[in-house]
């Protein structure tokens, strides 16, 4: 996937430029969304990478599923992406679109691994935190990992604060060793 | 089972209360590719060039290559265990080596593990192995010798305290011999030796180690080893890890040598590097920072004024200069000094010391091409005593190596000539020293001396060793006075030169040899 990540940034920032100028950020972001989903499909895919089948015939085929779906400015992405043999991509154009709707509303999902589960309150003082550190508006996903023993990990993009006490254990472990 | 000496319950109780648990945001990619030590990491955002990557199974890996998307990393060690998809995370820290006089006396590999046995290592002060030479306003010029105690380099191609003297020759030529007897003849002048072996048999590293031992200079010598079965990101930063090692010796008044035994192999290693990620090659395949990997090495030998080191200590250490000198060690193939490393090194260095198999094999050993080792700054920091008498022997040897080969076809040679000739013969053969016999200034003044004023041109050229030792040996018990005073002072007058002479003569009406 992060081989692509080159590859798929100019077609994500243009698509979110389109995007925002005709004020139709929502509606794209479906859009790609759905690409995403019918790409992602297994039987899609053997198609998708048939040698056998020409672009344009897989551009169709895209098209012919999401046909109703998609205003025309979107079907012609789906030609250009198949035109430039880049569909194997599609999913990671729709998440970095997504990123830079995030950046430019100013939010951020963060992932936070308790090893209990976490009240509302403990979320919000999260939240508030975070907010505070990041300067965005956080939106947060708990998940339970008891192997943390105690504490909790925030994952925020590639930013990760991890205040466990399995970690904790580890670097008194390390700094015992020494 | 044993206890380590760490294992102490006070110790591990005031460790446990002193251990800071500060929480710290940190970056965290995923490993997406790994091939031969090289990790490409996806994510990292906010890595250094030269960073720290802490990676699974307490394996570390330094960024070399910043670009869009990913990272470009060389493992440090080994990499079996790692495999796609593994976190990897920032550490915040550049590389970073233990320095210290506890470091005396220890072997280390690249990243300041003790090697050796002899347990861990009494240093609490780490520094970055990259770090940036002193200025211009910070530095003095040389003006205090290292004597080598190799009587062909010290009167001829001299050495300063801060000066960069390369070693060049092709292989068995006697680069390594040359740099240890400098190592040995520190054992009483103070200076801190470094011993930098990359790329080298681990057997070769041992043996040296030993031999360091044996005269007992490993007191005052720190070894940094990568030795040709550890990667080559070890290999490359080695000399990086111990000029910082060096550089504590420096930086705080004192004089430190280090010896880089050889930055051709270094070169190799760090081309390996390059081409594995992928940076475009040029000349003989080496990528195109090539040069600067060497200059910003040896820049970091140099001396120090005295208001550097009151600044870096913070003024405990007042009015004392610092000195890192370097004897970088750089082997040719069949005596090519144009390919592009040694030419490179060359033109980096304050001199070179020219080592050739030729006379090598004809058994003048050092084997010092006399008219190719030259020394610019070393003239300035030479003893009194060696420069006076030094600048004749020079002088006597080139004229020699003009006339022997002229001499060959000539039959009949006029008197001058023939004791130019005879002369010359003489003082090659008196430039010989065997290894592991480091010389003071006195014994090699003596023996300078001698050649100067005639004393040899009657003993027969297979006896001058010979001649030499036995005089040595004489002046030693019935002169002590004078050699003691020669060696402290260093001067030389016409009262010394009165001394040296009645000493000579007596040598020659009772000596035997």
């Amino acid at each position: 996937m992060a081989d692509y990540t080159t590859v798929a940034r100019p077609y994500a920032r243009a698509v979110y430029q389109q995007a925002t100028e005709t004020s139709s950020v929502d509606s794209w972001g479906q859009a790609l969304a759905l690409m995403t989903a019918v790409a992602n499909d297994a039987q899609m895919q053997a198609l998708l990478d048939s040698p056998q089948l020409g672009h344009e015939q897989k551009a169709e085929l895209m098209l012919k599923v999401l046909a109703d779906k998609l205003t025309p400015q979107q079907q012609n992405l789906v030609k250009l992406i198949a035109e430039n043999d880049r569909l194997k991509i599609l999913p990671e154009i729709a998440e970095q679109y997504e990123a830079f709707r995030a950046e430019a509303e100013g939010k951020i999902d963060a992932e936070v691994i308790s090893a209990f589960p976490l009240s509302k309150e403990q979320e919000a003082t999260i939240v508030a935190m975070l907010k505070e550190k990041l300067h965005r508006e956080v939106s947060i996903s708990s998940t339970i990992d008891a192997s943390l023993i105690g504490g909790v990990v925030i994952k925020a993009g590639d930013t990760i604060i991890d205040g466990s006490m399995k970690s904790q254990l580890k670097s008194l472990a390390l700094a015992l060793g020494r | 089972m044993q206890l380590n000496p760490s294992e102490i319950s006070e110790l591990i109780k005031s460790r446990i209360e002193n251990f800071d648990s500060a929480v710290e945001a940190r970056t965290e990619g995923t490993v997406v590719s790994l091939s031969d030590g090289i990790l490409r990491i996806h994510g990292l955002a906010d890595v250094m060039q030269g960073e720290m990557i802490e990676l699974p199974g307490d394996t570390f890996a330094m960024a070399l290559n910043l670009e869009r998307d990913s990272v470009g990393a060389v493992v440090m060690g080994g990499y079996g265990h790692l495999s796609e998809g593994d976190k990897a995370s920032c550490t915040g820290r550049i590389l970073e080596v233990p320095i210290g006089a506890g470091l005396l006396g220890r072997v280390m590999d690249a990243l300041g593990n003790p090697i050796d046995g002899k347990g861990p290592i009494d240093s609490s002060e780490t520094a970055p192995i990259e770090k940036i030479a002193p200025g211009v306003i910070e530095r003095k010029s040389v003006d205090q010798p290292v004597q080598t105690g190799l009587k062909a380099i010290d009167a001829m191609v001299p050495v300063g305290r801060g000066q960069r003297e390369l070693i060049i020759g092709d292989r068995q030529t006697g680069k390594t011999a040359v740099a240890i007897d400098a190592i040995i003849n520190q054992a009483n002048s103070g200076v801190k030796c470094v011993y930098v072996a990359i790329g080298q048999k681990a057997s070769t590293v041992a043996n040296i180690v030993r031999k360091l031992e044996e005269h007992g200079a490993m007191e005052h010598t720190i070894v940094v080893a990568a030795s040709a079965a550890e990667s080559a990101a070890m290999q490359y930063i080695a000399p990086y890890s111990g000029c910082t090692m060096g550089e504590y010796f420096r930086d705080r008044g004192e004089d430190a040598l280090i010896v880089f035994d050889d930055l051709t192999k270094q070169a190799w290693a760090y081309r390996q590097v390059s081409l594995l990620l992928r940076r475009p090659p040029g000349r003989e395949a080496y990528p195109g920072d090539i040069f600067y990997l060497h200059s910003r090495l040896l820049e970091r030998a140099s001396r120090v004024n005295a208001e550097y080191v009151e600044k870096f200590t913070n003024g405990e250490v007042k009015g004392k200069t610092g000195s890192l000198t370097a004897l970088p060690i750089i082997e040719t193939q069949d005596g090519d000094v144009s390919a592009f490393v040694p030419t490179n090194v060359i033109s980096i260095t304050d001199g070179q010391i020219f080592l050739e198999s030729d006379l090598f094999n004809a058994g003048i050993r050092p084997a010092i091409n006399a008219g190719l080792s030259v020394s610019r700054v070393g003239g300035a920091a030479q003893t009194n005593i060696i420069k006076k008498l030094g600048g004749s022997v020079r002088l006597a040897l080139a004229q020699y190596r003009e006339l022997a080969a002229f001499a060959q076809f000539a039959s009949d040679l006029d008197e001058i000539t023939r004791s130019q000739l005879s002369r010359g013969e003489r003082v090659t053969e008196l430039m010989k020293q065997g290894q592991y016999s480091p010389m003071s200034v006195a014994e090699m003044a003596f023996s300078l001396f001698m050649a100067n004023e005639g004393y040899l041109d009657d003993v027969d050229v297979s006896k001058v060793v010979d001649f030499e030792s036995a005089m040595l040996a004489h002046i030693k018990s019935n002169n002590a006075e004078l050699i003691a005073r020669i060696d402290e002072t260093g001067e030389y007058n016409d009262e010394i030169t009165a001394g040296m002479r009645a000493a000579l003569d007596d040598f020659k009406a009772k000596g035997v040899f």
